[in-house]
């Protein structure tokens, strides 16, 4: 029985040995199908995945309350231990939200912070098990552990004055739900709380403390199991004494949130890849199988089973389909390695690979997928009596599509190769919507991918002042440079407000002079920043970035408004304009008032406009003046912001100013292409490519097939005087029209993939968008697109076409 | 019966001419049926042929000619298809090629055709160096110089009638002129009213004639055919063998493979046996002249 399907298999290996091409398209296709399914399902699932990892093993906290400890009293809240469905708990520890002051050693200055302290004797503990990155736990009074993703820089040695007290940094943590910023040991935080006037819950009475309890539950995978399991704790615990709750979800979600803005994007792609690459296996295969139709008949016809014919053909579709799944699954991992790692770094859960589910589940299904289309025909040629199957191969097919030869034999102003060639999908209509199908999803990935190139650009050139005031003076900062770019991911929490200390009167005017007298100045801002918490606008990921632009427009920064206008800049008027999430954690919209809180300081501004600033923290931007009424600790203008007249050097122009003011002065030229918009491009090329080539392979092997089946024809052509290069122009030309059309359908198409993905990324970001962040196609662009398909096609034929070429004549002509 | 036949003066005195031609040029040889012995010396250019021959215009010159397939089986030693052949042609002769199967007649009229290239030796047609070609100028010399008509006819199934016989027009990019010369040819092979028929709708001899109008539709100086009877019955055959004759009558070089020694016979003027590659016998019939000398 063995030896029976060996031979069969050699039997059936002839036919296929002597389709070598489609062997190795077959091949091809699913390495590539694979490689891109790999690439896209693995990003997706990492997207969750190191938080998820962190969180596991941490003992992460599901729920963190604060509870006002002068309302609650210590026996309540141990009473609000032990409600129903908890698993663990933590705490209470004491906390408090303090303003401190943070000098790093060597580095002269100061900078001040709100910073959220939480005493804790360790750092384990059945829920919120802290890991503990560098140094060791507080041991005594004045030693303090900050964490890694907190306001102060994680730097052993940095001192943190509270409440005239300097505690010293001795460790740095990292608590994957950002329980705290700064861990003391609990006894010194009787002297912290209420110390630094910081925010002071409710009526703010001296002598009332909080106090943090860290829950797991059983159940919690919703947001609604967390708000039932919250409902409990909030009935176990005396009126009005919940100050604040966070749940984990909120905490995942924020930290997913640098990764879930790429997630619709991954998804298109990975959608198209998908489908264009079953079509194609589909096609390619079943293909192959048709093409041996008449080897399985001879089989037959010599005794082989039907059983033994579809068993030999699906392996032999199998072998080279393993071998491409197997290939595909490693340049995918390969692929997601940088990816992969640049996530790894931001959580720094260590490295990362794609999932083992998604390396185990691509190739079983792009395999099953394959040997379905191969079992279709195999099963068919397999039921059919041998004469039947060497007549179904041999005889010539029905052919259609006289009526387009002979309408375009009348186009004597053509050359004859390109009508020839035109008629040619008319013969096969079948054959040619698979091609068309195959082009038109290869042509809307690459008018996504450059919509979507354009766009990321056009985010990030307008997400920041940086390409509009290229060149920023700003007084030595105290905290080092680095930290004044509030960025995306874990590690770009540090708040503006820490670095910027406060330009004094005398260095502001050195810098207004120097500035003045430069050539090469356009205009400039006065920039002042500052981070407060504010009543009602959720914390999950840092509190809210206040800015101030002065002394201009501030319209200058180039930040792109999605609705209303910039605030009036005169300093009587109360205005502020706001990002996206801002107005969607407030519940306010533009035209507005809201009145914000801070400390002891309450001030009314009307929201001017919703600005485009994708962040994971509410951003308020408003006059010097109203910022200065709002937090009047705060450190005023920090930052000169200049942009150059159009031909001038950022760089040069830096440089002359440094010459200029000085050494006691930061003075930088942005020159920095965000490392997001590298990876994503490159991510975008990717996946193109990998969905091209496929669509590529597809029209080679139909062009392939095609110029088998007519090689008689094209044998005819060549015996009348068709020379090398009108039988390359016949046979191009024969797939050039599908191509073309699949490209022209592609634009439209591609551009609603485009106007539905990113939307949804911008959501995923927390923001809305202004429209030319989404209108990106102009008139040449479009016709250029418009190509693609076209090029795709071409590109496809070239090889087949140029084999149709160098053929020898004689030897078509013989097969009679 | 015959509309084709001219019997134009001028016709009488160049078949003159070349009867005169052949009966010296057969008595120079040892053998009556061997015109050009293989061990040819090489003393003999054309000008040693003396001035009968300089007078008779060669269309078609082969020197040691030899075509050996790369692919001919597990013995690369394996005979060559064409062996070391050498004849000439001459303008407006009808030659009949004939041989056993596989013994290298298709092979050698690819050969004169451009169709395919020696091993070694010299193709000349005119004043090309036909084995010299690049694929597109063989391609170039196809169409202007060649007509070319096979067993099973060739035709495209999927044009009309008219259309593949502008084919070669159009590769050509003449299309214009050819359409005047696609109706003088409709007519004369009376298939005129065929002309937007497909294929498939013709009988075998109406699919020859189309062909055959297909291959002159350029006008080429020579025209071949591949056993152009050897798909069709007797009679058609026989309309098909005329029709060629009454073309060769009015100048048309003429070169046909044939199994059908009848036909060689009737219609040809001049007939090649071809063993196992070479030329075993050439001789001159008299008959398929013009002139009313047949049977
Ligand atoms: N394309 C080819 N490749 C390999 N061998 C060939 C090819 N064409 C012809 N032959 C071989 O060359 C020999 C002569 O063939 P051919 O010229 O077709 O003979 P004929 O036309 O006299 O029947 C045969 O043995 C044939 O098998
Ligand atoms: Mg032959």
């Amino acid at each position: 029985m063995n030896g029976g399907l060996g031979a069969v298999v050699r039997a059936a290996g002839g036919g296929l040995g002597s389709r070598r091409l489609q062997t190795v398209i077959i091949g091809l296709v699913v390495l590539a199908a694979t490689a891109a399914s790999t690439l896209a399902l693995g990003l997706l699932a990492d997207v969750h995945s190191p938080f998820d990892h962190a969180f596991a093993q941490q003992n992460g906290a599901h729920v963190a309350v604060t509870v006002d400890t002068s309302v609650a009293s210590p026996a309540q809240l141990a009473a609000a231990t032990r409600v129903s469905g908890v698993t663990a708990v933590a705490g209470p520890f004491a906390l408090a939200s303090e303003n401190a002051t943070i000098t790093i050693p060597r580095i002269p200055g100061s900078g001040t912070t709100q910073l959220t302290f939480v005493g804790r004797s360790a750092p384990s503990g059945p829920v919120d098990d802290i890991t503990l990155r560098q140094g060791h736990w507080a041991a005594a009074g004045n030693q303090a552990v900050v964490s890694v993703t907190g306001s102060v820089p994680p730097q052993l040695g940095t001192t943190i004055t509270v409440g005239g007290q300097a505690l010293t940094v001795v460790g740095i943590a990292d608590s994957v739900t950002n329980t705290a910023g700064v861990w003391v040991l609990p006894a010194e935080m009787t002297a912290i709380a209420g110390s630094g006037g910081g925010r002071q819950a409710g009526s703010g009475q001296a002598g009332s403390g909080q106090a943090q309890l860290l829950y797991r539950f059983a159940s919690s995978a919703t947001s609604s199991a967390i708000t039932a399991d919250i409902g409990e704790i909030t009935a176990a615990l005396p009126p009005g004494s919940v100050q604040a709750t966070a749940d984990y979800l909120t905490v995942r979600q924020s930290e997913q949130s640098s990764v879930a803005p790429w997630v619709p994007f991954i998804v298109a792609m990975g959608v198209i890849a998908l489908v264009i690459s079953s079509l194609i296996v589909v096609n390619v295969v079943g293909g192959a199988v048709v093409a041996g139709t008449t080897r399985i008949g001879v089989l037959k016809s010599i005794g082989f089973t039907p059983g033994q014919v579809v068993g030999a053909y699906v392996l032999l579709v199998g072998v080279p389909a393993v071998i491409g799944a197997l290939a595909g699954v490693v340049c995918g991992d390969l692929v997601a390695v940088p990816f992969n790692q640049e996530t790894a770094q931001l959580y720094q859960v260590g490295a990362l690979g794609v999932p083992y589910w998604v390396d185990l589940a691509v190739p079983v299904a792009v395999l099953a997928l394959t040997l379905a289309a191969a079992a279709g025909p195999a099963l068919r040629a397999g039921q059919m009596s041998p004469a039947v199957a060497i007549a179904t191969g041999r005889a010539p097919r029905p052919k259609r599509g006289f009526a387009a030869q002979r309408a375009l034999g009348r186009l004597t102003r053509v050359p004859r190769p390109v009508t020839l060639g035109f008629a040619s999908p008319a013969a096969r209509p079948g054959r040619t919507l698979i091609t068309l199908v195959a082009v038109l999803f290869g042509a809307v990935a690459v008018t996504f991918g450059v919509g979507l190139a354009i766009s990321l650009n056009r985010v990030f050139t307008e997400i920041s002042a940086a390409p509009h005031l290229p060149v920023t003076v700003s007084g030595r900062s105290p905290l080092g440079p680095g930290n004044t770019t509030g960025g995306a991911g874990r590690k770009g929490k540090v708040s503006i407000g820490v670095a910027a200390g406060g330009l004094s009167a005398a260095q502001q005017q050195a810098i207004i002079t120097a500035v003045g007298k430069q050539p090469g100045t356009l205009h400039y801002l006065t920039v002042s920043t500052d981070s407060l918490s504010l009543p009602g606008v959720s914390e999950a990921a840092g509190p809210v970035q206040f800015t101030a632009y002065g002394h201009g427009d501030p319209g200058w920064s180039g930040i792109a408004l999605i609705a209303g206008r910039w605030y009036a800049s005169s300093p009587a008027v109360r205005e502020a304009d706001v990002n996206t999430l801002f107005l969607t954690d407030t519940g306010t919209s533009v035209g507005d008032s809201f009145t914000i809180a801070s400390g002891r300081h309450a001030v009314t501004v009307r929201i001017a406009g919703e600005l485009f600033v994708p962040s994971n923290s509410a951003a308020v931007y408003t006059s010097p003046a109203t910022l200065s009424a709002v937090d009047p600790a705060a450190s005023g203008v920090g930052q000169y912001a200049i942009a150059v007249q159009p031909g001038v050097q950022p760089q040069a122009y830096a440089n002359q100013l440094h010459a200029a003011l000085g050494g006691n002065y930061e003075i930088r030229a942005s020159n920095k292409t965000a490392t997001e918009i590298v990876a994503i491009t490159t991510l975008a090329t990717l996946l193109t490519l990998l969905i091209v080539s496929v669509a590529g392979l597809g029209v080679l092997n139909t062009v392939a097939l095609q110029v088998r089946e007519r090689a008689r024809d094209i044998g005819i052509f060549k015996a009348l005087g068709m020379t090398p290069r009108q039988t390359l122009t016949f046979v191009t030309c024969s797939v050039g029209i599908t191509g073309l059309v699949a490209g022209i359908i592609a634009v439209p198409a591609g551009i609603v993939v485009h106007h539905g993905v990113i939307p949804a990324m911008v959501h995923a970001a927390n923001s809305g968008y202004p429209p030319n962040v989404i209108s990106v196609y102009s008139l040449p662009e479009i016709a250029a697109l418009a190509l693609a398909g076209l090029a795709i096609a071409l590109a496809g034929a070239l090889a087949p076409a140029s084999w149709a070429a160098g053929s020898r004549t004689a030897a078509a002509l013989r097969t009679e | 019966m015959t509309s084709l036949w001219p019997a134009k003066h001028a016709q009488g005195i160049r078949l003159a001419r070349y009867h005169g031609y052949i009966e010296r040029m057969t008595a120079l040889r040892s053998g009556p049926f061997s015109l050009w012995p293989d061990n040819d010396d090489g003393g003999r250019g054309t000008t040693g042929r003396g001035p009968t021959f300089a007078s008779m215009d060669t269309l078609v010159q082969l020197e040691k000619v030899t075509k050996r397939y790369d692919s001919s089986g597990p013995g690369s030693a394996a005979a060559p298809a064409v062996d070391n052949v050498s004849t000439r042609i001459g303008q407006g002769e009808a030659v009949a090629i004939m041989g056993p199967s596989g013994s290298g007649k298709s092979t050698l009229l690819n050969l004169i055709a451009g169709l395919d290239r020696p091993t070694s030796g010299a193709v000349r047609v005119g004043d090309e160096r036909v084995d010299k070609l690049s694929e597109a100028g063989a391609a170039r010399f196809r169409r202007r110089q060649v007509g070319m008509i096979f067993q099973f006819f060739n035709l495209l199934d999927d044009m009309t009638v008219i259309d593949n016989i502008l084919l070669p027009a159009q590769l050509a990019g003449r299309s214009r002129q050819a359409r005047r010369r696609a109706d003088e040819l409709l007519d004369t092979l009376r298939i005129g009213h065929r002309r937007d028929a497909y294929p498939a709708r013709l009988s075998g001899g109406e699919r020859q004639r189309v062909a055959i109008a297909r291959a002159l539709i350029n006008d080429p100086g020579l025209l071949v055919a591949d056993e152009p009877t050897g798909a069709v019955d007797s009679a058609t055959g026989d309309e098909i063998g005329r029709l060629l004759l009454d073309m060769n009558a009015a100048g048309q070089t003429l070169i046909v493979v044939t199994h059908s020694p009848e036909l060689a016979r009737r219609y040809a003027r001049r007939v090649i046996h071809i063993a196992d590659g070479q030329i075993a016998s050439d001789t001159l019939t008299g008959h398929g002249a013009p002139d009313g000398a047949r049977p």
